[in-house]
C-alpha cells in the first residue's frame, strides 16, 4: 500500500492549487535520493522535503514513533495550509492508515479556508 | 404409495456454499486493496466489508445446515479471517492522536533539503503565498 498515490492524486490537479494561490509541499523522513526516485517516477511538479532529522514532524507533534524502517519514527499522515505571518488556515490528521482524504476533498478545503 | 426413504444428512449438504462464503470472505479484502484509488471506499473498507458480510452469511447458514467438519472448516477460517480483518482496520492500522498538531496555531519555521537537495525554508515559502504541507510515511 503506498502513500505516493496520494502525491500522485495531488498532482494531477496541482495548476488548481496554484491557481488557489497555494504551494504544494510534501514532507517525508525518506532522505533526498529517495525522494527524488518518487519525484522523476511520479513526474511529480512539487518538491518533498527530507525530514531526516525528524526535526518537522517533532515540531508538527506529527512523530509515529518505531514505525518506520529499522524501527525509526515516520510522519503521521497530515495535511497543513498556512497562510502570511505562519498561521494555520486549515489543517487534516489521519485517524488510520486507510484514513486518506481525496485529492478533490483536500482542494475544497484549501479553496474554503480563509486567508 | 410410501414416501422414498431418503436420508436426511443427504439433503442437507452444504460444503460447496460454505466454500463460496470462505471465497467471499477472502474476496472482499482483496477487492479493498484493488480499489484503494478510490479514496472514500479505501477510507471506509466498503469494498471489504460487503464481501465478507455476505461470505459469513453464507458461512453462518452452512454451518447450521451442515455440521460436518468440511463445512466447519471453511466456516471457522471465514470467521478467523474476518476478525483478524477487522483487527487490523481498526487496531492494527490506528495511528496515535496528534493533539501537539491539533493545538498549533502558528506553524513552526523550518529549513529542509527537497529532493534535490537545494535547501527550502517555510517562511521563505510563505512570501510567494500560502503553502499546503502534506506530511505523509514515506515511500518504502
Amino acid at each position: 500500500m503506498s502513500c505516493v498515490q496520494e502525491l500522485v492524486g495531488l498532482d494531477q490537479i496541482s495548476s488548481d492549487f496554484e491557481d488557489a494561490g497555494v504551494k504544494l509541499m510534501a514532507v517525508c523522513v525518506d532522505a533526498p535520493s529517495e525522494s527524488r526516485k518518487v519525484v522523476k517516477k511520479n513526474d511529480l511538479s512539487f518538491p518533498i522535503l527530507a525530514d531526516e532529522a525528524r526535526e518537522a514532524i517533532k515540531a508538527y507533534g506529527l512523530v509515529h514513533a518505531g514505525e518506520g524502517p529499522k524501527g525509526t519514527d515516520v510522519a503521521i499522515p497530515a495535511h497543513v495550509l498556512i497562510g502570511p505571518d505562519r498561521k494555520i488556515l486549515w489543517r487534516h490528521v489521519s485517524r488510520r492508515i486507510q484514513d486518506r482524504l481525496s485529492p478533490k476533498d483536500v482542494l475544497e478545503h484549501v479553496r474554503g479556508a480563509a486567508g | 404409495m410410501t414416501k422414498p426413504d431418503v436420508n436426511v444428512a443427504t439433503q442437507k449438504r452444504a460444503a460447496i456454499p460454505a466454500l463460496i462464503g470462505l471465497l467471499l470472505t477472502l474476496a472482499g479484502p482483496v477487492a479493498w486493496i484493488l480499489l484503494m484509488e478510490h479514496t472514500w471506499l479505501w477510507r471506509t473498507g466498503l469494498p471489504a466489508w460487503v464481501s465478507m458480510g455476505a461470505g459469513l452469511l453464507i458461512v453462518l447458514w452452512a454451518m447450521r445446515r451442515d455440521r460436518r467438519w468440511r463445512v466447519r472448516l471453511p466456516a471457522l477460517a471465514s470467521i478467523g479471517f474476518s476478525l483478524l480483518f477487522v483487527y487490523g482496520f481498526y487496531g492494527e492500522a490506528a495511528l496515535p492522536a496528534a493533539d501537539a498538531f491539533e493545538q498549533l496555531d502558528v506553524a513552526p519555521d523550518f529549513e529542509l533539503r527537497d529532493h534535490t537537495k537545494r535547501t527550502v525554508s517555510l517562511a521563505d515559502s510563505l512570501d510567494e503565498g500560502r503553502v499546503l504541507l502534506v506530511f505523509y510515511r514515506g515511500h518504502w
